[in-house]
């Protein structure tokens, strides 16, 4: 992209453009409203009306805003780019047949997911089964491996450590060995009353301990400690997300799930419930913040305005709110997060192929390259009535979408004639000028916890902090709508 | 690209190649009387007392002239106080006009390739000003030609990706100048890092690998990268628009100044910068 020229930069800001009138009509919500309005039910007496400014019209701000909306308050969304949704974007357009894919948030689990999952039986979408991790095919050193091969390899290097000890061997025997670390750490989990302070419940000097001296303490085999490597995990950190995770049942067998024609209806849904509530490009550039209220100037196509709210719901995320003014300066603590908090920075890819010509050489089409421009591959939209496929492509933000079908090409462990891709759509996220990248990274580190929590949900004056970012466990559209519901109850309670 | 176009293009690089580096800096300054000429495009008349703005001859208009630089135009968040304060936020856009690549009040200027400079500039105590002083501080920062390997990076995705002192996906240039010694031979892994993509060196985050880059690109590349990292009191950021903090008064100090440089170079190759300086107590 050394020589962009202006008529190819346009086109590449297309999906954040400024108004929508230059989006992609398959962009916009398809259908009119069909389904009922919801109804706001009659705030409670006690209750006073409040007016909130919703920052940010992503997943999250927008499921805070419904909710609000549906207690009586009042809502004004103000999103900065000029389509709702943010990192849940589903992708028709350049596609035959009817195929799609979603560029943004991929899938949900069951267990797991449950605020989610009652927006989906509110609103009556249909669910689909999700099989993009299983059967998978894993390039290791350069040659191809199956998950029977990687189990033995398991097996082998756990025999070369000297064996799990026998206690081990009798939980596996029940347990899958992703879940060994459990043996050692539910003993833990009994002292949390809220899954959202890890503090003060008598572990936190273990902030600093790594979680491979408690595999030791509670004395696990060399070969367990060596493969749940946790030298540079604190315990503290793994503990708290073991049990979150033990709560929400994820160590059981998850199923995967994904929204029928791609996960964005459900933030459609949510957007048209909104209706003119939700205003689209009107950026945010400063926050008064104060004991009764909050001011915002924002910039409504290219002139700037205010509003004032009793509250905000900040649903912004990191990267965002950093280009914010805010006044009086927050605490230091959330300076830190502001500063620091890191996301994943993905480049998706679509390839659209003429058929499933993984078949003619009778492999998985669930591939991980681990390559630089090609991390994984796996279809979508499989239930399309048609030869054609979508195949999805995940590579670091920045892949130019062409290296990525090279490297397809040059490594696919079957026959390369057999190949017959024939469209390449490209949404890079780290390059977005509103969602900045993919999920949070995580504060496993030692003494980190303590550096980014509670502080990155805490409220300050009149603004309440949502946003998956904001949430216990980085889980895209989980980590969502749990803030969003959160943020929701604390201002109807303020 | 048109006929029309591409013979611009030529010719501009040809103009930009023979004018000679007219970096010779005019100075509008509120402060002091006789000196407040003004020079380019959108006069200055509202800027408070805090605020100098240094325009670069070569950004004068003139009607003549076929290719222009760019205008380029910091804005900074009406304030009331006439100064600066320690440790206070500042919140900047800038305005980018180019006769050939737009306006980046209609979103057609690249955003990752307009770039903020900032440094501070301490004033030892009891000192004050003279017009001469100024004058030489300002030298001091005057532009040289841009460093190859920030233009180079500007191209690319690096700053989705890397920022200047903060974390960020990727570690910081500062992060990166404390690990690694400038020395040819780490220039030359990192610059081999840059190419061919990195995962494991600093975490489990993978880099994308840079084929289109020269390994001579890449070592330009590393080289900014060292020098920009380990520099204390200078900042580089990224985009159209953004906030920064203003250091915490350090403790021989009283005085200081910011100089922000905002710049952008345009698709005919022509650079256009605007300075703005900040006096902080
Ligand atoms: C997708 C995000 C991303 C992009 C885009 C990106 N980087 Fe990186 N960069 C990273 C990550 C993550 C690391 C740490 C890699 C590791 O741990 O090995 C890194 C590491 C580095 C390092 C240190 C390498 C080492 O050996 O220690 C340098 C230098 C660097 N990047 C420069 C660049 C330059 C120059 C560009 C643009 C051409 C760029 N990066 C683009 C994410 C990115």
């Amino acid at each position: 992209m050394k020589n962009i020229n202006r008529r190819i930069f346009i086109r590449n800001t297309v999906y954040s453009g400024l108004s929508a009138s230059i989006m992609p009509a398959q962009l916009i919500a398809k259908d009119a409203v069909t389904d009922d309005e919801a109804t706001p039910e009659s705030s409670t007496e006690t209750t006073r009306k409040k007016k909130v400014i919703v920052a940010g019209a992503g997943i999250s701000g927008l499921c805070c805003a419904y909710e609000l909306m549906k207690k009586g308050h009042e809502v004004v969304v103000l999103e900065a780019s000029g389509r709702y949704g943010g990192a849940v974007l589903s992708v028709h357009d350049g596609l035959a047949d009817g195929l799609y894919a979603d560029f943004g948030a991929e899938n949900f689990t069951k267990p797991g997911y449950e605020n989610y999952w009652k927006y989906i039986e509110e609103f009556k979408l249909s669910v689909l089964p999700y099989f993009h991790r299983e059967n998978i095919l894993t390039r290791i050193d350069g040659v191809w491996q199956t998950d029977e091969i990687q189990k033995e390899a398991y097996n082998v290097r756990v025999r070369q450590l000297g064996g799990f000890n026998k206690r081990e061997t009798q939980f596996l025997l029940s347990n899958p060995s992703s879940d060994l670390q459990l043996l050692y750490l539910e003993p833990y989990f009994d002292k949390f009353i809220d899954e959202y302070k890890p503090f003060g419940i008598g572990y936190d000097h273990l902030e600093n301990t790594s979680i491979s001296e408690i595999y030791k303490k509670e004395g696990a085999s060399k070969a367990a400690i060596t493969i749940l490597d946790g030298d540079k995990t604190s315990a503290l950190y793994g503990i708290w997300q073991a049990y979150i995770m033990n709560k929400r049942g994820y160590d059981k067998k998850l199923k995967l799930f994904r929204l029928e024609g791609g996960n964005q209806v459900l933030t459609d849904a949510l957007g048209r419930r909104l209706g003119s509530r939700v205003k689209l490009d009107c950026k945010i550039l400063e926050i008064e913040n104060s004991e009764t209220g909050v001011k915002v100037k924002y910039k409504e196509f290219g002139e700037t305005k205010e509003m004032s709210a009793d509250f905000m719901a900040c649903c912004l995320r990191t990267t965002a709110l950093k280009k914010i003014l805010v006044t009086p300066t927050l605490p230091p603590q959330k300076q830190f997060v502001f500063d620091n908090l890191a996301y994943d920075q993905k480049t998706r890819i679509v390839f659209q192929a003429r058929s499933k010509f993984w078949l003619e050489d009778n492999i998985s089409i669930n591939l991980t390259f681990n390559h630089p421009a090609l991390l994984k591959i796996w279809q979508v939209a499989d239930e399309v009535a048609t030869d054609r496929v979508s195949l999805m492509a995940v590579a670091p933000g920045g892949t130019n979408p062409l290296r990525t079908l090279e490297a397809f090409k040059e490594l696919y462990p079957g026959k390369k004639s057999n190949i017959n891709i024939e469209q390449a759509l490209v949404k890079d996220w780290s390059s977005d000028q509103f969602v900045h990248g993919c999920e949070r990274h995580g504060f496993s580190g030692l003494g980190e916890l303590s550096k980014y929590w509670p502080h990155i949900m805490t409220v300050h004056g009149r603004i309440h902090f949502g946003g998956a970012h904001t949430d216990n466990r980085s889980w895209g559209m989980e980590a969502a709508t749990n803030s969003a519901i959160r943020v929701a109850l604390e201002i109807e309670k303020a | 690209m048109n006929n029309v176009m591409k013979y611009i293009f030529i010719f501009s690089i040809i103009l930009a190649g023979c004018r000679p580096n007219n970096m010779d800096l005019s100075i509008e300054n509120a402060f002091y009387s006789g000196f407040s000429k003004s020079y380019g495009y959108r006069g200055n008349a509202n800027l408070t007392g805090a605020l100098m703005v240094i325009w670069p001859k070569n950004v004068s208009y003139d009607k003549t002239q076929e290719i222009r630089p760019p205008k380029v135009k910091i804005l900074l968040s009406q304030k009331n106080e006439e100064l600066y304060t320690w440790h206070e936020y500042v919140r900047y856009s800038i305005d980018v006009l180019d006769t050939i690549d737009g306006d980046s009040k209609y979103s057609e200027i690249n955003v990752t390739e307009v770039v903020l400079e900032i440094e501070f500039l301490p004033i030892t105590e009891g000192k004050e000003l003279n017009e001469e002083e100024i004058k030489d501080k300002i030298k001091i920062t005057e532009k040289e030609p841009e460093h190859i390997g920030l233009s180079l990076m500007k191209y690319s995705t690096c700053f989705s990706c890397h920022a200047d002192k903060t974390k960020h996906t990727g570690p910081s240039f500062s992060e990166i100048a404390e690990r690694y010694e400038n020395t040819p031979s780490n220039v030359e892994s990192l610059a081999g890092s840059i190419l061919e993509g990195s995962k494991g060196v600093w975490g489990s985050e993978w880099m994308s690998s840079n084929p289109d880059l020269t390994i001579l690109e890449t070592e330009r590349i590393a080289t900014f990268i060292l020098n920009q990292g380990a520099k204390k009191n200078n900042w580089i950021l990224p985009g159209l628009e953004g906030t920064f903090r203003i250091i915490q008064k350090p403790e021989n100090e009283v005085k200081g100044l910011y100089v922000l440089t905002a710049s952008y170079t345009s698709a005919s190759k022509m650079r256009g910068q605007h300075s703005v300086i900040l006096n902080i107590r």
